[in-house]
């Protein structure tokens, strides 16, 4: 079976591509997905994955937004659909996800107006990256067979360590290349 | 009396795909996300291994 995903207009510059649908629902919403080159390391050229609503009253982006459309599973997969095209353009490229939750700052911020009554660990944090890192666990097998995949680990001094993806196995960013 | 002028605003219709098509050019070539791109580029200055 199919699966589900909005149609895509895209758009291609020398160190970027633009990818851009909209989600239907209650409040129709246009979503912009940005692959951005914007570094190297260790020769690799690193590109950020960017993904949020487009406000088109305002010209802004908001990348912090839930839109409440009921289609989180159809917005994800075609979010998905866009990583090959992405590769198909630049194939040798280095593919960073990091949460827009996952900072240190996220908790603080989330506290303000959460209703949860976290203690310990906010449970709002990382949601972002575990959507992808739980699509990525699930489909570990047959990805690694055209990906490889590497993993951020934060330790207790703030440096962080790359390693090959464990499946399940928690991140606070992933790295994603074409074998 | 001069009756008084009222000015609305022209609307016109877009299909959904030439609406994405505008905003598209319209944000071609800009950094979307400028504040997590600056966070990527901080939290790359801390990995210390090179696992590639």
């Amino acid at each position: 079976m199919a699966t589900p995903n909005y149609e895509l207009t895209e758009r291609i510059s020398d160190q970027s591509i633009d990818y851009l649908f909209i989600s239907k629902g209650k409040n129709d919403v246009i979503k912009v997905i940005q692959y951005l080159y914007f570094t190297e390391l260790y020769g690799k050229s690193i590109f950020n994955l960017g993904f949020g609503d487009y406000d088109i009253n305002e010209d802004k982006i908001d990348d912090s937004a839930n839109t409440g459309n009921g289609d989180a599973y159809k917005v994800l997969n075609t979010v998905l659909t866009t990583i090959p095209k992405f590769f198909d353009t630049f194939h040798d490229a280095m593919l960073m996800v990091q949460g827009s939750d996952s900072k240190t700052e996220f908790t603080e911020r989330c506290k303000l107006t959460c209703k949860k009554m976290c203690t310990s660990y906010c449970k709002n944090q990382h949601r972002r990256i575990s959507v992808y890192t739980y699509y990525v666990n699930k489909n570990f097998e047959t990805l690694n067979k055209e990906y490889t995949f590497f993993g951020g680990i934060e330790d207790d001094n703030e440096a962080i360590r790359l390693e090959p993806y464990i499946p399940n196995k928690k991140y606070g960013s992933v790295f994603v290349m074409k074998k | 009396m001069k009756a008084k002028e009222k000015h609305t605003e022209k609307l016109v219709k877009v299909s959904e795909s030439g609406l994405l098509s505008l905003v598209a050019d319209k944000i071609k070539g800009r950094v979307l996300f400028p504040e997590k791109v600056e966070d990527a580029k901080q939290y790359l200055k801390q990995v210390k291994n090179n696992p590639f």
